[in-house]
């Protein structure tokens, strides 16, 4: 049985509202806001946007107020305090960025020279769902295999590989990090019930970032892929738990707000059950689901059940299934 | 109990040859590189010509210029562990993949291989950069076997030849590219069987070896060396007295990051020559992949009973082992 004893997130100063996207972006058919999102967190100053679009992503190295290691630093230190515990009592992190500032080391190392600790570190990456991917792992070990703390992060500034000259991703994508600690042995604010991970590389390329290059996303890949995915592994969730849809909250992948509105709908979760941010900080890819969970985090009451859904890149999707145990 | 029943390999066909550092008047010559690393050739993805005429000053002109892409290695590779393993890649129902240099940073590597693969099962990332073959044994050997699926395909790729500025004599005479894969079950009997695994890293020192995204290959020669050396000795002589390892029989794999490291450690563990399996000399460093990729180059050769020690460390800075003994 696996516990959260912590939660931690952290986003950019900056945002990015619709009104400047609209006065930079040209937009064809697409309008402000469509995903239900009014600003975005961003590392990159409107300055940068406006003059140079983006269209070189090797300068945001230099004009970016953060890392995506800086956001995940201080996600990590939120989440460590949350679990009251030092980062010495960590056994192993876990992490995954899909903007990395370096592709060797690994994330997982950098949080580790953060934290000045000499412990087992290394990526484990799925873009977008790398936290139900953590926690399905962990699920599947020996229970003697898992040290009695462990850290799962995940962190991206997706800001940094949008290009700015059109289309929808400027009103869709923000920069954030969201971490988690996890035991096996100490009892946490969360139980954790379930978990799932699933991948299908047949469409992987629906949507990309490149190393040299920008992020792209087809039109397709909310309609087809990401909305009935997040819908049908929801259900599974409920039904495999015996979950009360009355009573669930449920936090969605933060990918669009009218789609998983819907979704929630169709499912019969009520507006105040739907947990999300996307609307104030854009969608931050595998970080996002936890941020919200982060933002609730000191709200939850006993007995209290929360599905979060992840699913983008990959593509991947997934859920974890959590319990309070207390007020 | 975890069985590797077959892997691959996949290397380019550019040559990098001594002479041809050399030739590029940065401060060093055959000689040097001989007596220093041992090295005497390396395979690269790159026309020769690029590295010729460029230095490789910008890695994004690599990534267009290069002969195929590291999924395309990584692809073949896996191919040939398929059918090593006796199975097609439809019977694959995990990838995990370990890629220092990737194409794109979204969707992950493994995601990619699976898609060119046909594998319809799941794929992730599970990414230290060299000491991958002990990560990713370690990481399945953590496992409940019944959480793992009957095939289990992992992959280490990388072409960091497209990182090396060919203006530094020292990166330039180190790396190669290339690929290995190898196919793994909990459920299945395979020519190996894991007998012991390790992996930690030391992340306090993770800027000892960097690949910056829009950069370089870039390290501390000298501590990497002493780190990499001091390790893989204790690494082996903790596991000749766990197992009474008898190098008369038993092989020795290290990280394959140079000849003379290589050297040093196995005079200082007595391991003689025709017992010591290694590829850097003739492809040079390929990160995660040199390891595992000797071992697959000896597949044939492997004897009844014969214990495989492999024992690898890298950027991280990290370090692990996989010790495998072969069916009798």
């Amino acid at each position: 049985m696996l516990h959260v004893l912590g939660v931690g997130h952290a986003w950019p100063e900056g945002r990015l509202s619709d009104s400047f996207l609209d006065g930079v972006v040209e937009l064809g058919d697409s309008r402000s806001g469509s995903q239900g999102i009014e600003q975005r967190a961003s590392v990159l100053s409107e300055e940068y946007i406006a003059l140079a679009k983006n269209n070189h992503v090797e300068e945001t190295e230099k004009v970016a107020s953060d890392t995506p290691t800086d956001l995940s630093e201080r996600a990590t230190l939120q989440a460590l305090e949350s679990a009251g515990i030092s980062p010495e009592d960590l056994g192993l992190l876990l992490a995954g960025v899909c903007t990395p500032q370096q592709t060797t080391p690994s994330e997982a190392q950098r949080i580790g020279k953060r934290l000045a600790q000499k412990i087992p570190a290394y990526d484990l990456y799925s873009s977008s769902s790398d936290f139900a991917l953590h926690v399905s792992t962990l699920l599947d070990w020996k229970d003697e295999k898992i040290p009695d703390y462990v850290l799962s992060a995940s962190t991206g500034c997706a800001t940094t590989r949008v290009s700015y000259e059109s289309g929808e991703a400027p009103y869709l994508f923000g920069d954030g990090a969201a971490a988690m600690v996890l035991s096996s042995r100490r009892t946490g604010k969360l139980k954790i019930i379930d978990a799932a991970f699933i991948t299908d590389p047949a469409h992987a390329s629906l949507f990309s970032i490149e190393l040299y290059g920008h992020l792209t996303m087809s039109p397709k890949a909310l309609s087809t892929w990401i909305e009935p995915t997040t819908e049908k592994l929801l259900r599974k969730a409920i039904e495999k738990n015996s979950l009360d849809v009355q009573t669930l909250r449920w936090i969605d992948p933060q990918v669009s707000l009218p789609s998983m509105c819907e979704v929630a709908s169709r499912v019969g979760i009520s507006p105040e059950n739907h947990w999300h941010n996307l609307e104030r900080v854009g969608c931050s890819l595998g970080a996002s689901p936890v941020t919200v969970l982060s933002e609730h985090w000191g709200e939850l009451v006993a007995g209290e059940t929360i599905v979060l859904s992840t699913a983008g890149p990959g593509m991947s999707a997934g859920y974890i299934v959590f319990q309070s145990t207390e007020g | 109990m975890l069985h590797i029943l077959g892997m691959g390999t996949s290397f380019p066909e550019t040559d990098i040859s001594n002479r041809f550092i050399e030739d590029l008047d940065i401060g060093t010559s055959e000689e040097w590189i001989l007596a220093k690393i041992g090295i005497e050739n390396r395979l690269s993805t790159l026309p020769i010509e690029y590295v010729e005429s460029t230095r490789n000053e910008r890695p994004q002109e690599a990534r267009k210029a290069a002969n195929c892409t590291v999924t395309e290695l990584g692809v073949e590779a896996a191919k040939q562990a398929c059918e090593r393993a006796g199975i097609s890649p439809k019977d694959v129902g995990l990838v995990v993949c370990n890629c220092c240099t990737p194409d794109q940073v979204a969707p992950s590597e493994a995601q990619r291989l699976a898609k060119e693969l046909g594998i319809e099962g799941r794929a992730y990332d599970v990414f230290t950069a060299c000491p991958a073959f002990a990560l990713h044994m370690d990481f399945l050997e953590n496992f409940k076997p019944e959480a793992l699926p009957e095939y289990v395909l992992c992959v280490s790729n990388a072409v960091l030849t497209q990182n090396v500025d060919y203006n530094d004599r020292s990166a330039s005479a180190i790396w190669g590219d290339g690929a290995a894969a190898w196919i793994v079950s909990a459920k299945h009997p395979g020519k190996l069987k894991l007998i012991d695994s390790f992996y930690t890293t030391d992340p306090t020192r993770c800027d000892a070896v960097v690949v910056d995204t829009f950069g370089h290959f870039h390290q501390d020669g000298r501590a990497v060396r002493d780190f990499s050396v001091r390790q893989t000795v204790r690494l082996v002589r903790k596991l000749e007295q766990e197992y009474e390892l008898d190098w008369s029989k038993d092989i020795f794999i290290g990280h394959q990051a140079n000849r003379t490291m290589l050297a040093q450690i196995t005079n200082n563990r007595k391991i003689p020559d025709e017992n010591h399996w290694f590829n850097v000399t003739s492809i040079g460093n390929q990160a995660g992949a040199g390891a595992p990729a000797t071992l697959a180059m000896h597949w044939d050769e492997i004897q009844p009973g014969q214990r495989i020690l492999v024992a690898v460390v890298g950027a991280g800075l990290s370090w692990g082992s996989a010790l495998l003994e072969a069916a009798s």
